[in-house]
């Protein structure tokens, strides 16, 4: 029999994303997913939270404490969830690791065990094609090394099954297109998810590019099959404006910014809301899925903002 | 030509929840915008401006919450120039999701409508069992949702019942459940809050009881993980009567932050949390300032009495969960009453030269309604009123200490108690990141922090005169 100081959990903390109908997730983060999901499978029934389920760091941690020690895993810019987490496990004495999940065998399956979740996709098996710099194909495609293998220079296929994969799990086989041109091309074919690539610095001839193609590829595959894919940033992200996923969309650049919204604007406008509201976020530099992550709702706070007066 | 325009508004909130609801929304557009007889403008297919609407001589909106709260906003926008109606017939899946009969999941199928003029006729009713959710999965289409209406804690049991052995088959259905409409008061209950119309969905109206909002939120989270954390997002701004929908339409956010003018006087801004010792130097620097002839006067903009206490009577009626909106309610209050003391004797002492010590300035506010309600009442435009900070200090200290050094001051205030504590000393230490200020440890000696402080005022005063 196992006691509790021989368990050891692991827990992946979730990613907070404003804007998943639109922006395509990070990979980077989506290859740790994915290998925290194989660790998880591997190893089989252990206390074990991947940050997919929607519960709160109270609740993850709540489910762990049956564990001696969970090694709590983290991407780049999530270092905020982390701290939670870690202060939710260690009120309930549980020790705490720092680090990479546990390498999985080659070809261990990421089980569906792991409730981790992309965000919102379409539902259908789909192909995705990612559209890189003009001539380059250096650009998204290439960090997906871990989730896919490329079966020729224009095509990766996907490695394994599972719903940790950062691309949406329905997503099989995924096509690097060099420029709009090829893609508007290819975007004739049916039950195909697009991803725009969206570069750090955009040129006005570039941008209006951006928008014909958003809006060509949005009339031919609707536009709830259309991505973004912003440029990662060099080095980590900071908490600039209040939260590293306003880092990571670039939105601490005036800038670019402006261009987001001028993109959303003129050919994906169903998501104007959410980029103003995201945008809103930003300003008043708040970071409303963390504060949910930490249990700071205001009726779940309630009671204590009242302490002092009822 | 008629100058009449039919006009659907853009998705909201449950929409940008569940993105595919926004999808559905699109097909019954394009019929709607297909079949009008007048022009009609699709705000969430096209881009668009207040001014390009102004000038039709009336606008026909799509019936609806959101139809409601565009009516709002564009009577606001617009003046009286233009008529506003509301359709009778909601002319959107928003408008017809609000109708739906609770306790019954349904199938939406627009495009299969024999009806041409009653899109949403094939609407199909489905049992909540994991063979209609194979079948809805089997037949999924951009242009359905298979969607389930709650109003009631019974429903929402009924619905985590039938999800409870496993909840994997009714998830890859995409099953959408949300908060039938109401109409307000229904049952005379004291209202949780009054919620804006564009909530719809998130809330089902003012009266909103704990375990029907808890039960929700875990039929979220058995359904869509992934979108758990944002409901919880959206019921918290919707409880707290933040109306994002109409900052939205109004593009709250897209220009910058509006400026004060500089003023004449020099503005030094004296922040941390209550017991961090910043009157102690206020006072200090005010006597070192006197002491070297430089007119100073020493402002506190959050004001205590009769005006205090009314508040917070007011924010007590909060308690048990009830009338959330006052929490805002209290924060406009405040903001109010520090550009009330702006407008009485400081406006004309800005205008004179000399420096005007602030014990506590614009962060506090920032900092109450970032740390509670994770948005703001429009404060970032009360506030532009005063002037930005010539210098700005935040004397740090953790809550712990803060209520060590407060227990000896008698009666405690609504916000001094841990977590708000905790919460003021993070978001204004925050502040003080993203505007440059000095961070300064309140449990560092006295003297120590003073002589930091008189140095700074000194450097100000000292670059005055060159400039001068």
């Amino acid at each position: 029999m196992v006691n509790k100081a021989e368990r050891r959990g692991l827990a992946l903390v979730p990613r907070f994303e404003y804007l998943p109908g639109l922006a395509l997730p990070d990979l980077a983060r989506a290859r740790l997913a994915l290998s925290a999901a194989r660790a998880a499978a591997e190893r089989g029934d252990f206390p074990c939270d991947l940050g997919g389920a929607g519960r709160t760091a109270d609740e993850t941690a709540e489910r762990l404490s049956s564990a001696g020690e969970v090694l709590v895993v983290a991407g780049a810019g999530d270092e905020v969830a982390r701290a939670l987490l870690v202060a939710a496990l260690e009120r309930r004495g549980v020790a705490v690791a720092l680090g990479a999940p546990p390498a999985a065998a080659p070809g261990a399956p990421a089980g569906a065990a792991t409730g981790a979740s992309a965000g919102a996709a379409p539902s259908a098996r789909e192909e995705l094609f990612l559209v890189a710099e003009r001539g380059e194909l250096s650009g998204p495609g290439a960090q997906l090394g871990a989730l896919f293998e490329r079966t020729d220079e224009r095509t990766l296929q996907r490695r394994g099954a599972g719903r940790a994969a950062g691309v949406a799990p329905e997503i099989e086989r995924i096509a690097l297109v060099s420029g709009l041109a090829e893609a508007r091309a290819l975007a004739g074919e049916a039950g195909l998810l697009a991803a725009l690539r969206v570069p750090r610095r955009l040129e006005r001839a570039r941008l209006d590019e951006l928008v014909a193609a958003a809006s060509e590829l949005a009339a031919r595959l609707g536009a709830e099959r259309v991505r973004l894919a912003f440029e990662p940033r060099a080095g980590e992200p900071g908490r600039l404006g209040g939260a590293a996923w306003a880092a990571r969309y670039g939105l601490e650049d005036a800038r670019l910014r402006a261009d987001l919204v001028e993109l959303v604007d003129r050919a994906l406008p169903q998501h104007l809301g959410l980029v103003h509201t995201a945008l809103g976020y930003w300003e008043i530099g708040v970071d409303p899925l963390e504060e949910m992550y930490a249990g700071n709702a205001l009726p779940d706070r309630n009671a204590e903002l009242l302490a002092n007066i009822v | 030509m008629s100058r009449a325009w039919s006009v659907l508004p853009p998705p909201g909130p449950l929409s940008w929840l569940h993105p595919e609801l926004a999808g559905l929304d699109r097909a019954v557009r394009a019929r709607a915008a297909a079949r009008s007889p007048v022009r009609c403008v699709d705000l969430g297919a096209a881009r668009w401006s207040t001014a390009a609407l102004a000038s039709a001589e009336e606008l026909e909106l799509a019936g609806g919450p959101l139809g409601r709260a565009l009516r709002e906003h564009l009577g606001a926008a617009l003046g009286s120039g233009t008529r506003l109606t509301l359709s009778e017939a909601p002319g959107e899946v928003a408008g017809v999701l609000a109708t739906l009969t609770a306790g019954t999941s349904w199938w939406l199928t627009p495009l299969g409508a024999a009806d041409a003029g009653a899109e949403l006729a094939a609407r199909e009713a489905l049992p909540l069992t994991p063979a209609s959710a194979e079948r809805v999965r089997a037949a999924r289409r951009t242009d359905a949702a298979w969607v389930l209406p709650i109003a009631d804690a019974r429903d929402v049991d009924e619905a985590l019942r039938a999800l409870a052995r496993d909840p994997a088959p009714f998830r890859a259905a995409g099953l959408v459940p949300f908060f039938a409409e109401r109409a307000p008061a229904t049952s005379g209950a004291r209202p949780a809050t009054r919620r804006a119309s564009a909530w719809f969905g998130i809330l089902p109206g003012d009266e909103c009881p704990t375990a029907l909002r808890l039960g929700l939120r875990e039929l979220v989270r058995l359904l869509h993980p992934e979108r758990t954390l944002a409901q919880r997002a959206h019921e918290n701004h919707a409880l707290a009567a933040s109306d994002l929908y109409a900052q939205a339409l109004a593009g709250r956010f897209l220009a910058p932050p509006p400026e004060a003018r500089r003023a004449r006087a020099r503005i030094v801004a004296l922040e941390g949390i209550d017991g961090s010792g910043k009157s102690s130097h206020v006072a200090g620097l005010r006597a070192f300032l006197e002491q070297r002839g430089v007119p100073c006067k020493a402002y506190k903009i959050y004001r205590h009495g009769v005006f205090h206490a009314t508040v917070t009577d007011l924010t007590r009626r909060c308690a048990g969960e009830h009338e959330l909106h006052l929490w805002r309610l209290q924060r406009l209050a405040k903001l109010f009453d520090s550009l009330k003391a702006l407008e009485g004797a400081l406006r004309a002492d800005l205008e004179r030269p000399g420096v005007l010590l602030f014990d506590r300035y614009v962060f506090t506010h920032l900092a109450a309604e970032a740390g509670r309600l994770h948005h703001d009442p429009y404060a970032r435009e009360l506030l532009a009123s005063f002037p930005a900070p010539d210098l700005f200090w935040l004397l740090d200290l953790p809550a712990e200490r803060a209520l060590e050094r407060i227990g000896q001051r008698g009666e405690r205030t609504v916000d001094e108690n841990r977590y708000m504590l905790g919460r003021y000393r993070d978001v204004l230490l925050d502040l003080a990141d993203r505007r440059g200020a000095r961070v300064l440890s309140a449990e560092a000696p006295f003297e120590a922090n003073q002589a930091v402080l008189r140095a700074d005022v000194v450097r100000l005063l000292e670059a005055e005169e060159v400039r001068a």
